[in-house]
C-alpha cells in the first residue's frame, strides 16, 4: 500500500499543500485530479523524494523512501515537465537509468530496449533526447518509468500532450497496469481524462483534498442536483448578481453562466428570478449533474 | 550510503561529462604545449638543458624561481583554477537546468549518494584532465629541453594538481546549485578565486613591506599555498616540487647575498591535510544544501 499522510508544504509565500492524506492500493488506479496550482505535482514529488516535506509521512510497503531510497526501485514515476537532459541518445539514456537502478548492464540494454518498443520509440533510439519533439519526449518519459516492473507508478499528467493514438495507448496501458497488480495514482487536472480509467479518485483544491471516493461516490455527491444554464448577453454581470444572492456558479464565459439549482429552487424559479431582476436571457437549458460538474463544483469550493 | 548506487551515479556524471564540448576544448587545450614546442623547436637551434622543465611549465617550479614567476601565467596550473570553475559551475546546477535530477533521486539513490557520486566524478575528470596536461607539458619539455626526468614524479604531481582543483570546483559547484545556475556558479566561483588571491597578496605584502621580513612573507605564502587551495590549483603539488627538488630543506634567496634554510615538510602535511580537508568540508557543505533542496 502506498500511503500518503497528513502531508505538507510550504514554499517561501505559498502553502502548498495542507494535510493531504490518501492511499494507493495494489491493482487501483486512483486519479490525484485538481485545477492547476492545486498542489498535485508538488504532492507527487514528495512521494518520489523530489520535494521534501515538511510535515507529514509517506509509506511504500511500510518503508519511508525518504529513510530508505531502496524502495523507490518498486516506484516508478513519470514527471509531468516533458523536459530530460538533452545530450543523451534515446535508448542510451534508457540504458543509464536502468544503470542507475542497480541493473546489470546486460539486462539494462535489454530493459532499455524493451521500455522503448513499449512506447513506440525504437525507430527514434538512436536521436538524441533534445532532437524528440514534445510528445515524443513524452512517451519517453513514461517508458523510463517501466523499466521494471513496478509495485506502484506514480503519474504526473501522462498522457498530456500527447496525440489521441498514444493517449489511447497510454490510458490501455495504465489499466493493463493495474490488472497486473500494480498501483497507479495518475494526476490530471480534467476529470474527464481519467473518468474511463480510474478505480478513484482523490480531488485537490489549493492544497487540500477536497473528496476522495469512487466514481460512482463522486457522483452521488452531486446528489442528483440540477445544473441550469442560462445564456445571456449580459454574461459575466449576470454570473455577479447570482453569486451575491449565493448561487454556486459553476461556469462562465461572456455569454453563459451555468449554476447549480439550490434545494428548494426549480429551474423555473431561477429563470424568473434573472428576468426580474432586468438581465436579458437568450437561452435556457437544465439538466442533471454530470461527474465534470460535480468536479467543479468542488474545486470551485461550492 | 551503497557504495555501488555511488559510483553508478559517478559513471553516470562521467558519461555525461564526456558529452561535453566544453571538456574537448579543454583537452585540446592541453596538447598546446606540444605543439608549441614542436613549433619552437623548428625555429630554434639552440637547446637548454633542464630535466625539469616540465615542472616549470606545469607551474610547480613558480614559487621558488623569479623566472617562473613571471612565466606562472603561462603554466599549466595558473589556468587550472579556470577548468574547476567550468566543471564547478555546472556539476549539479545543470541537473536542475535540464531536469537530469528528476531522473536520479527518483531512483533507488540518496541524496548524500548522489552528491558523492558527483564529487567522485568530478575528482576523477580533473584527475584526468591534470594529467593529460601534465603528459602533454612532459612531452613538449622533451622537445625543448631534451631527456626530462621524473616521470613518476611529474604523474604524482599532476594527479596532486587534479585534487588541488577540486574545492574550488566543489566551491563553484555549490554556489551553482544554491542558485540552481550554471551560469551563476562560474561568476562566483570566480569571485570566490579572486576574492582569497587578492587576501592573499595583501597578507604577503603586509610582511613584504610593513613587517619588512622577507622570510615571514616567504613562509606565509607557503602557508597560503597550502592551506587555501583557491588562491593556488598546484599548492599541495608545487610544495610536494619544492620538497623533492633540489631536496628538503629549501634554500631561498631572501636578499642581496642572503639566503634562508626552510624546512617544508610540515608545510607538504599542512597542504596534504588541508586540501582533504577542504574537499571533505565542502562535501558535506554540498550535501547539506542539496539534502533540503526541492527539485
Amino acid at each position: 500500500m502506498l500511503v500518503v499522510e497528513g502531508l505538507e508544504k510550504r514554499y517561501r509565500y505559498v502553502r502548498a499543500v495542507r494535510g493531504v492524506s490518501f492511499t494507493v492500493g495494489e491493482g487501483e488506479i486512483v486519479g490525484l485530479v485538481g485545477p492547476n496550482g492545486a498542489g498535485k505535482t508538488t504532492t507527487l514529488k514528495s512521494i518520489v523524494g523530489l520535494v521534501v516535506p515538511d510535515k507529514g509521512r509517506i509509506l511504500v510497503d511500510d518503508v519511508d523512501p525518504q529513510r530508505d531510497p531502496g524502495i523507490r526501485r518498486i516506484l516508478g514515476y513519470v514527471p509531468e515537465a516533458p523536459e530530460a537532459p538533452r545530450w543523451p541518445r534515446v535508448c542510451d539514456f534508457l540504458e543509464k537509468l536502468a544503470y542507475l537502478e542497480g541493473m546489470s548492464k546486460n539486462e539494462a540494454r535489454r530493459r532499455a530496449r524493451a521500455s522503448a518498443e513499449e512506447l513506440g520509440l525504437t525507430e527514434y533510439c538512436n536521436y538524441k533526447v533534445g532532437a524528440l519533439s514534445k510528445g515524443l519526449r513524452k512517451r519517453l518519459l513514461i517508458a523510463q518509468s517501466l523499466l521494471r516492473e513496478r509495485k506502484y507508478y506514480v503519474m504526473d499528467e501522462p498522457i498530456s500532450g500527447l496525440d489521441p493514438e498514444w493517449v489511447a495507448e497510454v490510458r490501455a496501458k495504465i489499466v493493463a497496469l493495474a490488472r497486473e497488480g500494480s498501483g497507479v495514482l495518475v494526476s490530471s487536472h480534467i476529470l474527464r481524462e481519467l473518468e474511463e480509467i480510474v478505480t478513484r479518485v482523490v480531488i485537490i483544491r489549493r492544497g487540500e483534498v477536497v473528496f476522495q471516493g469512487s466514481l460512482k461516490e463522486l457522483s452521488e455527491y452531486a446528489g442528483g442536483k440540477t445544473i441550469v444554464t442560462i445564456r445571456s448577453p449580459n454574461a459575466t454581470s449576470l454570473a455577479r448578481f447570482l453569486a451575491e444572492r449565493g448561487y454556486t456558479i459553476l461556469a462562465t464565459s461572456p455569454s453563459m453562466v451555468k449554476v447549480e439549482a439550490p434545494e428548494g429552487e426549480t429551474p423555473s424559479s431561477i429563470l424568473s428570478v434573472v428576468e426580474e431582476a432586468g438581465f436579458k436571457v437568450e437561452g435556457f437549458e437544465y439538466s442533471k449533474y454530470s461527474l465534470e460538474d460535480a468536479y467543479l463544483r468542488l474545486v470551485r469550493g461550492g | 550510503m551503497n557504495a555501488s548506487s555511488v559510483l553508478r551515479v559517478a559513471w553516470y556524471e562521467l558519461l555525461r561529462e564526456s558529452n561535453k564540448k566544453s571538456l574537448w576544448f579543454v583537452v585540446a587545450l592541453m596538447i598546446l604545449p606540444f605543439i608549441a614546442a614542436a613549433i619552437v623547436r623548428g625555429f630554434s637551434h639552440n637547446r637548454v638543458s633542464d630535466p625539469y622543465l616540465w615542472a616549470t611549465i606545469m607551474g610547480f617550479r613558480g614559487s621558488f624561481n623569479t623566472t617562473a614567476t613571471v612565466a606562472m601565467p603561462l603554466t599549466v596550473v595558473a589556468w587550472g583554477w579556470l577548468v574547476a570553475i567550468l566543471f564547478g559551475g555546472d556539476l549539479f546546477a545543470s541537473d536542475l537546468e535540464d531536469s537530469g535530477i528528476a531522473f536520479i533521486l527518483s531512483r533507488p539513490i540518496s541524496r548524500a549518494e548522489y552528491v558523492a557520486g558527483k564529487t567522485i566524478a568530478a575528482l576523477v575528470m580533473m584527475i584526468i584532465v591534470f594529467y593529460v596536461g601534465g603528459l602533454s607539458v612532459y612531452g613538449a619539455s622533451w622537445i625543448l629541453a631534451g631527456r626530462q626526468a621524473g616521470f613518476l614524479e611529474m604523474s604524482v604531481e599532476s594527479v596532486l594538481a587534479g585534487l588541488g582543483a577540486l574545492p574550488l570546483l566543489l566551491a563553484t559547484a555549490l554556489l551553482g546549485i544554491k542558485f540552481r545556475k550554471p551560469v551563476i556558479g562560474y561568476v562566483l566561483g570566480f569571485v570566490v578565486y579572486f576574492g582569497v588571491s587578492v587576501a592573499a597578496g595583501l597578507l604577503s605584502a603586509y610582511y613584504l613591506v610593513a613587517a619588512r621580513n622577507i622570510e615571514a612573507a616567504v613562509k606565509a605564502s607557503i602557508i597560503f599555498k597550502a592551506t587555501i587551495p583557491f588562491t593556488s590549483v598546484s599548492g599541495a603539488a608545487s610544495i610536494l616540487y619544492g620538497y623533492l627538488h633540489p631536496r628538503n630543506p629549501v634554500v631561498l634567496p631572501v636578499g642581496p647575498g642572503e639566503t634562508v634554510e626552510i624546512d617544508i615538510g610540515g608545510y607538504l602535511a599542512l597542504a596534504l591535510v588541508s586540501l582533504f580537508a577542504w574537499i571533505i568540508v565542502l562535501s558535506l557543505l554540498a550535501y547539506v544544501v542539496v539534502k533540503r533542496m526541492d527539485f
